[in-house]
C-alpha cells in the first residue's frame, strides 16, 4: 500500500512536471501568426523581419500585408526583436523614429491585449502578429495560423 | 531685441499665419476628401524631443552651435538652447493608398515662426509596391540623417555631425518627390528624385545685426539619390542642385559699402560681385553607409560642395562613427575633417601718390581714401571665412537607454579650427565693420541630452 502510494505520488508529479513543461514551452515560443484566408503556409525568418521592420508590404505570395505589433515596452514585444534581429530594442525603436519621423513609413499599429490580436488576425486576411505560447489546435479554431515560430530561449 | 520681421521682407505676421493655416487646411481637406467618409484609420499623433544642455558660453573667443539657423547670441547666452527642441507628428491614412503626414517641431533658430516650422505636410499616393508620390513640404534627405536629424532619439550621437550637416542651411522643401523601390526579402534599392524650393534664415557670424541675419532663398532645388539595404548595411548616394534667387543682407551691404570706393578703386567692384550669390547655383553631393553587424555601429559619411562663386560653401566633408553596445550602453567615438582650401585672390588696392593732386581734397583726400578702402578690403577678405570651414574634430560620447523609448547622451567634442574657418562656430570678437580675428586653435565643449520619442 505504502508503496502504491508513493508511485502514484511520483506519477503525479510527474505528469505534473510534463505539463509544466509543455506549459514552459508553449511560453518560450513566440509565433508569428496570419488568418488562415492569407493563403501562406509558412514564412521564413528574412520574410518576418522584413514585415516587421517595414521593408516589404507585401507577403511573398504578392498578397498585401499589414502586421500589427504588441505594445511599447511589453515583455514579448522585446523579446520578439531581440530573438529575431539580433539587435537591442532600443536600437529597434531607434530604427522605428528614424522612419517615422521622416515620414518614410509608420510602425506597426499597437494592439494591447493577446485576444484583441488574435481578434483583428482572425478577421483579417492582411493581418500579421505575433502572440506567445498559444495553442495551435485552439487557433485553427479562430481562423488563424502559425507561419513561423522563434524560440525565445 | 531686434524686431526680427524686418529681416523677414515681404513675410508679415498674417503672411505667415495665412499660409501656416493654408497648409494644415490643405490637409484637412484632402483627408476628408479621400477618407470617402470612412478613414482606414484615426490621426496618428505622435511626438519627440530632446531637452539637452552645452556650456555654449564656456569661450570668450568661441561659440559652439548645432547649425548656422541658430542665433549665434542666443545659444551663447543659454546652453539649453543648442539642441533642445520638441515635434509633434500627425499623420492619417486614407483609402485608395494616400496618407497625409504633418510634423512641426519647436527648436533655437533665426526665424522660429510657425509657418517655417513646419518640417513636413505633404500627401502621398502610392500606385504599388514600388511607386510613391509625394506633394507638399518635406524634409531634406540628402544625407544619411538630414531627413531626422531634430529626431535625437534615432541616432546614437548628441547632434549629428557638425562638420558634415551644420553648414546646411534648409531642412525642408516645397515641391514634389517621386520613389521607386524594388528589391525581395533580402535587400532594397530605393530611388528618389525631388524637385522644388526652399529657403532658411540664417546666422552666419556672432553679431544679431540686420546683416547678420540672412534670409536665403532657392529655386529650384533638384535632387536625386539611391539608397541600398540588405541586411545591416545601408549605402547612400545622392547629389543635389539650388539655385539662389536673391541676394542676402550682407551681401546688399557689402554691395553699398563698395559703390563708395569702386571709382577710385574699380576691382572692389569683382570682389563684390564675386559674392553675390543671385542665380548662383550650389551643388552637393554625397556617400555615406551604415553598418551594424552584432552590437557594432559604424557610420561614414563623405561630401562635396561646390560653387559658382568663390564667396559661398566649398569643399570637402568627411565623419567616422564607430560604437559598440554593452546592454543599454552605446559609447561611441567620431572624427570628422572639413576641408576647403580656397583663398582671397585679390591684393590690397594700391593708389599712387600722384593721385593726391587730382583729388580736390589733395593729400588729405588721398589719405582717407586709402584708409577707407583698406578698412573695405579687410571687410571683403573677411566675408570669405564666412564660408569656409577648415576644421576637424574628435567626439567621445555614450549612449544610455534607460528606459523604452529614452536616452540619455553625454558627449565632449574636441575641435580644431585652422585659420579663418568662421564659417560654422562664430567668434565674438566680431566687429560691426571690419576683419575678424581667428588662427588656428582647439576648442572643446562637453554637452548632454535627454531624448525620447512617444
Amino acid at each position: 500500500m505504502k508503496n502504491i502510494k508513493t508511485y502514484l505520488i511520483l506519477l503525479l508529479f510527474s505528469l505534473a512536471s510534463i505539463s509544466q513543461v509543455k506549459a514552459d514551452g508553449h511560453a518560450d515560443k513566440i509565433q508569428v501568426i496570419v488568418n488562415a484566408q492569407s493563403e501562406l503556409s509558412k514564412l521564413s525568418r528574412k520574410h518576418v523581419m522584413s514585415l516587421f521592420l517595414g521593408r516589404a508590404r507585401s507577403f511573398p505570395n504578392g498578397k498585401p500585408a499589414k502586421a500589427f505589433d504588441n505594445e511599447m515596452g511589453s515583455d514579448i514585444r522585446s523579446t520578439f526583436f531581440e530573438v529575431l534581429t539580433g539587435k537591442s530594442i532600443s536600437d529597434i525603436d531607434a530604427y522605428w523614429a528614424r522612419l517615422r519621423y521622416s515620414g518614410r513609413a509608420s510602425p506597426p499599429k499597437e494592439l494591447d491585449s493577446t485576444s484583441k490580436i488574435l481578434e483583428v488576425v482572425g478577421s483579417d486576411n492582411m493581418a500579421l502578429a505575433y502572440v506567445r505560447g498559444q495553442d495551435e489546435a485552439e487557433l485553427e479554431k479562430q481562423g488563424i495560423l502559425v507561419v513561423y515560430t522563434l524560440e525565445a530561449n | 531685441m531686434k524686431n526680427r520681421f524686418i529681416s523677414f521682407q515681404l513675410l508679415s505676421p498674417i503672411f505667415v499665419i495665412k499660409r501656416t493655416l493654408s497648409y494644415f487646411f490643405l490637409l484637412v481637406i484632402c483627408s476628408n476628401v479621400l477618407a470617402d467618409g470612412h478613414p482606414h484609420d484615426s490621426w496618428e499623433v505622435t511626438s519627440f524631443g530632446t531637452l539637452g544642455y552645452t556650456h555654449t558660453s564656456k569661450y570668450d573667443d568661441l561659440v559652439i552651435k548645432r547649425n548656422i539657423t541658430q542665433r549665434s547670441i542666443e545659444v551663447e547666452r543659454s546652453g539649453w538652447l543648442i539642441d533642445s527642441s520638441l515635434g509633434v507628428q500627425v499623420r492619417k491614412e486614407l483609402e485608395h493608398n494616400w496618407d497625409v503626414v504633418g510634423q512641426v517641431v519647436a527648436k533655437e533658430k533665426v526665424n522660429d515662426s510657425i509657418e517655417q516650422s513646419i518640417e513636413m505636410a505633404f500627401l502621398r499616393y502610392r500606385s504599388n509596391d514600388n511607386w510613391s508620390f509625394q506633394l507638399g513640404r518635406m524634409v531634406l534627405d540628402t544625407f544619411l540623417l538630414s531627413d531626422h536629424r531634430d529626431v535625437g532619439y534615432s541616432y546614437h550621437t548628441v547632434r549629428p555631425q557638425t562638420e558634415f550637416y551644420a553648414w546646411i542651411p534648409f531642412s525642408h522643401y516645397d515641391g514634389l518627390k517621386t520613389t521607386f523601390e524594388f528589391g525581395d526579402f533580402d535587400s532594397l534599392v530605393r530611388f528618389e528624385v525631388f524637385l522644388g524650393k526652399a529657403k532658411s534664415t540664417v546666422n552666419i557670424g556672432y553679431l544679431d545685426t540686420s546683416t547678420s541675419y540672412n534670409y536665403a532663398k532657392v529655386a529650384p532645388i533638384i535632387g536625386t539619390g539611391i539608397t541600398w539595404e540588405k541586411d545591416d548595411f545601408t549605402l547612400r548616394a545622392s547629389i543635389a542642385r539650388f539655385r539662389f534667387t536673391q541676394n542676402t543682407n550682407a551681401i546688399k551691404q557689402l554691395d553699398v559699402v563698395v559703390g563708395r570706393v569702386e571709382e577710385l578703386w574699380p576691382e572692389s567692384r569683382v570682389i563684390a560681385d564675386g559674392y553675390s550669390i543671385k542665380d548662383v547655383e550650389i551643388t552637393y553631393g554625397s556617400i555615406g553607409f551604415k553598418w551594424t553587424p552584432g552590437a557594432w555601429v559604424v557610420q561614414s559619411e563623405f561630401s562635396d560642395v561646390n560653387g559658382d562663386n568663390f564667396g559661398n560653401y566649398d569643399g570637402q566633408r568627411l565623419y567616422l562613427q564607430v560604437g559598440r553596445r554593452f546592454g543599454e550602453f552605446l559609447p561611441y567615438v567620431s572624427y570628422a575633417y572639413s576641408w576647403d582650401d580656397r583663398e582671397f585672390p585679390y591684393d590690397p588696392p594700391v593708389f599712387d601718390d600722384g593721385l593726391a593732386f587730382v583729388l580736390p581734397g589733395g593729400q588729405d583726400q588721398l589719405d582717407a581714401v586709402r584708409a577707407g578702402s583698406g578698412a573695405i578690403y579687410s571687410l571683403l577678405k573677411d566675408n570669405l571665412n564666412s564660408g569656409l570651414m577648415n576644421q576637424r574634430s574628435l567626439s567621445l560620447g555614450v549612449r544610455w537607454d534607460f528606459a523604452s523609448q529614452k536616452a540619455l547622451k553625454f558627449q565632449c567634442d574636441y575641435a580644431t579650427l585652422e585659420d579663418g574657418s568662421l564659417g560654422i562656430y562664430p567668434t565674438q570678437d566680431t566687429p560691426e565693420f571690419g576683419e575678424r580675428n581667428w588662427t588656428r586653435d582647439s576648442r572643446s565643449w562637453c554637452s548632454t541630452t535627454f531624448d525620447w520619442v512617444f
